[in-house]
């Protein structure tokens, strides 16, 4: 399995896949708790 | 789907499966991806609960152990060459002490691992506090297989320890609002401490020793001998297992301490679970079902688990970056999406009853 970046010289393909990934999996779960709480 | 609970021990593998797989990597990326995947599941499927705020409990002490570990680093971490952030007052320590090292120059490279090593330990502490707050302590302990009744009280009191914790910390905290002093602060803390750890430990033995009198642990007509040898087997069994745990996670460890041992500890703790449930003399009253949701959320744990052990075999880049020289983790594609499989117990499995939720 390739990595995603080759992590020295190119562009880090990891982090801008992953850190958007990561805010967006905290973002729908704080939405889902809030949504709950309100319901 | 109806609404009911989930099986507790459901949950438990699923989180243990992703408390093992934060253990094989030190990737921030997939370390990230699986606190995010906890939180969105426990989010999705926690109850009102008391016990289901304990997952905020364990984030601020993962956060805590980050701490810890950065500053140990920072304090007495090895002085590798690299990019200096800056530098804490050194002191000369006595030719006897070689190798340790007080204060110094503090470089990036230093940080990041050391921030990576604290993150694997927090996420392995999230997952835990994930099935202590999806879960009903008091479900879980009735599901415990017969052999564990032996342990009656140890059991009851790791099981409960740390929910009856949280649900202490709110007793104090509204005891110390009540009185006029701020719950907030290290002050706060420290007066909190001891009441909210004693006051759980005494409420696990108020608990252990109730089910003690209504016939928890309770044993069946069994020869001396036999009881004997029962226990035994589930000492020696357990201890075999807790080895080969450690042996199948550690690839450093040797061959014997892994598999085989994993084999036989699980053999012996079978024995002694037949024998344990053959004298059981406890009956059910409206046992947990274990339906196809409890298989997915099993199921999802261990893919995602299946992937990292695959992962660090096949020796697939990234699982366990070197943060010296600094540069990027790569996101590895199988540990990646077998962390997004585990996300499939907030979709798949019923909602809480409308009068827990």
């Amino acid at each position: 399995v390739p990595p995603a970046s080759d992590g020295a010289g190119g562009p880090p393909v990891g982090m801008l896949v992953g850190i958007p990934l990561v805010v967006a999996l905290a973002a729908a779960g704080t939405l889902i708790a809030r949504r709950r709480r309100h319901a | 789907v109806n609404r009911r609970a989930v099986h507790p021990l459901a949950w438990w593998a699923w989180a243990i499966a992703l408390g093992a797989a934060a253990f094989r990597t030190r990737n921030v990326l997939l370390l990230g991806l699986l606190i995010g995947v906890t939180w969105t599941v426990v989010a999705a499927r926690r109850t009102n609960a008391p016990w289901a705020r304990t997952f905020g409990m364990f984030l601020r002490l993962g956060l805590f152990v980050i701490v810890v570990r950065v500053a140990i680093e920072i304090l007495f971490g090895q002085r590798l060459p690299g990019r200096v952030l800056f530098t804490t007052p050194q002191a000369d320590l006595p030719s006897w002490a070689a190798g340790v090292t007080l204060g110094g120059e503090v470089s990036a490279e230093a940080l990041m691992t050391a921030f990576a090593d604290g993150l694997r330990a927090a996420t392995l502490l999230i997952c835990v506090g994930a099935a202590n707050s999806l879960t009903s302590p008091y479900r879980t302990l009735r599901a415990m297989p017969a052999l564990l009744y032996e342990l009656g009280v140890v059991v009851t009191v790791g099981l409960a320890f740390a929910p009856q914790a949280t649900m202490s910390a709110g007793r104090v905290r509204a005891a110390r609002r009540l009185r006029g002093r701020t719950p907030r602060g290290i002050a706060a803390m420290r007066g909190m401490a001891v009441p909210v750890l004693e006051g759980a430990l005494d409420n696990s033995l108020e608990l252990a020793a109730s089910m003690d009198s209504r016939g928890y642990g309770r044993q069946g007509a069994l020869s001396t001998g036999r009881r004997r040898a029962s226990h035994l087997a589930t000492l020696a069994g357990a201890g075999l297992v807790t080895v080969g745990v450690y042996g199948v996670l550690d690839r450093g460890a040797p061959f014997v301490l892994g598999l085989p041992a994993l084999v036989g500890g699980a053999a012996l703790l079978l024995g002694s679970t037949a024998a344990a449930r053959a004298s059981a003399v406890r009956s059910r009253y409206r046992p947990d079902p274990w339906r196809t949701p409890e298989w997915w959320t099993v199921l999802s744990g261990a893919c995602a688990l299946g992937a990292f052990v695959m992962a660090s075999h096949v020796g697939v880049d990234g699982l366990n970056p070197s943060y010296n020289p600094l540069t990027a983790p790569p996101l590895p594609f199988l540990p990646t999406a077998g962390t997004i499989v585990a996300l499939l117990p907030a979709f798949v499995t019923p909602s809480v009853p409308e009068d827990e939720s």
